[in-house]
Parts: structure tokens; sequence; C-alpha cells
């Protein structure tokens, strides 16, 4: 049997995303009270290469050689107000991640620290961490389908992380 | 949903038709068929079904109600005001509120059984659950 990763859908266990703030740069580790991102409809890790390409007399084919990478983490969610709004309506950059929400994280560019549970499977458990930042919030609704959802994307500085712990 | 399309359509206090409380049943016939003209509403059919299915939470669900209504009249004498009352009674569509609504439709059938003509309304109302 091939090792394919198939999580169930709608089990809160399998796919987890926490986000946290307050975190030095460079530290992955969350703190005690991370903000669990709830009702997600889809999410898609980008981690795309740049490429310098360049000719040679010698070849013909072009060499290519691959440099930074900009990674992010891309996803749908259905809005719930607790998380999306945060507790504190006007919060700051230096309130919780749970006091802000989503929305502000995203006003407040807030340096987010994240652990996305990529694999379920007690020992052989994946989680990719990383930092970045909430932007591309656009809550939409509409007659057909009156649940308010919106596009997210952390787009992370730095690299992302292969942990087996959260 | 059953007693709001009942109150409606008593409401309406339709000339030539009686509403009545009890269940379209059938014991041999069914009711509509043995007291025609008058409107007898069924009860509610109740299906669940994923709205918008979810990776880490329950889904978002949607409950389809549906609601039938019924009534015979004599085939060989279609009453002048008929065509007036099924449309009446498709009204009802719009007299429900329904929280979290996200469709409110009325379909009106008939079918002939014997002599007599069968209309059937049938009213669907779907919510977020």
């Amino acid at each position: 049997m091939s090792n394919y990763i198939n999580p169930a859908p709608g089990t809160a266990s399998q796919i987890v995303l926490k986000l946290d703030a307050g975190i030095a740069l460079g530290t992955l580790t969350l703190g005690a009270s991370p903000l669990t991102v709830p009702a997600l409809k889809d999410i898609t890790m980008n981690a795309s290469n740049d490429i310098f390409s360049w000719s040679q007399l010698d070849s013909t084919a072009k060499k290519q050689i691959a440099t930074t990478s900009t990674n992010s983490l891309a996803m749908n969610l259905v809005v719930d107000s607790v998380s999306f709004f945060g507790t504190t309506i006007g919060s700051t950059q230096t309130d919780t991640v749970a006091a802000q929400g989503i929305l502000g994280l995203s006003r407040n560019k807030t340096l987010v620290t994240f652990s996305m549970k990529f694999e379920e499977g007690g020992a052989t458990d994946k989680f990719i961490k990383g930092q970045g930042y909430i932007t591309g919030l656009a809550p939409t609704v509409s007659a057909d389908s009156p649940v308010w959802v919106s596009p997210i994307t952390i787009t992370v500085t730095g690299d992302f992380t292969v942990s087996a712990t959260e | 949903m059953r007693s709001d399309i009942l109150a409606y359509i008593k409401g309406l206090k339709l000339k030539n038709f009686s509403t009545s409380d009890e269940l379209p049943f059938s014991s041999g016939t069914e009711l509509y068929l043995k007291n025609p003209k008058r409107i007898y509403v069924d009860v509610e059919q109740v299906e669940i079904t994923a709205f918008i299915p979810l990776l880490n939470s329950p889904d978002v669900d949607q409950s389809v109600h549906t609601v039938k209504v019924y009534f015979a009249i004599d085939a060989k004498q279609l009453p002048a005001d008929y065509a007036q009352v099924v449309s009446l009674i498709r009204l009802a569509k719009d007299s429900i509120t329904v929280p979290h609504g996200l469709g409110k439709d009325a379909k009106s059938t008939t079918d002939y059984v014997n002599d007599m003509l069968v209309t059937m309304i049938e009213f669907t109302f779907t919510k977020l659950i």
C-alpha cells in the first residue's frame, strides 16, 4: 500500500491550522494559547522556487538553478465570527492572537507563527511550520450562498519547516 | 412548517373549499378523494445534506423541508375559482418566515384518479442549520 495521505473531511484532528502572535522572528514554537482556525474549506501549500537561467555556447538547452523561494499557505474558510473578528474590537499588534482574530492579524500586519498538521498518524505526524503575514482576505456572500466565505493567504517570510511536533 | 401552511390556508377563508386538520391518510381511499374540495396538509419531510463540506470542522449543513398539500375536485366540473385557489395556496411560500433560509419553492401538479382531479402543491423550504 502506498503511503497516501488521506485526511477525513469533517474531522477536527486531521487538518489542524494554528496561529499565534507575539513570537520572535525565527522562533517557530507556538505559545500556550494559539488560535485554531476553524471551518477550512480547502488549503494549499505553495513553495515556489525562483529560477535563474542562462544560456551557454556549448549547450543547446538552457541552464537553470534554483534561487530563493516564495512560500505561502492559501486557504478558503467559512467565516466564524469569534475567530475572524477576535475578542477585542480595535485590537493592536501587541494583543493576543485570540484578541486580534484573523481580521485583526491582517489589519495590524502582525507577524504570525503558524503550524499546520499536514499528516495525522500518531508517531508519524507531520507538521508544516513557519512565520508570515495574513493577507488576501476577501469575505464574500451571495444570495445563492448566504454564508460568509473568505480566501486567506499566509505569505511566509523564510522557509517552511517540517516538524514531527506542533 | 405544516402548521404554518395550515394556518395560512385557513386564513384565506376560501368560499368553495374547506380546510382539514387531518392528515391525508388512506384507508383504502385517500381522504381527499373521499372529501372533494377539502384541503389536506401532509406531515413535513426533512432531509439534511452538506451545504459546505469542511476539512476540519463538521460540515455546514442545510435542511430541506418538504410539505405537500392535497385536494380533489370533480374533474367533470372545474370550479370557476380553481386557478385562483391554487395560486393563492402557492403564495403560502412567501408568507412563511424561515430563519437562516436559503430558498423557498412551491410547485403545483395535477393527476386524475377516476373522475377526480387531484391537485398536489409541494412546498420546499431550505435553511441552514
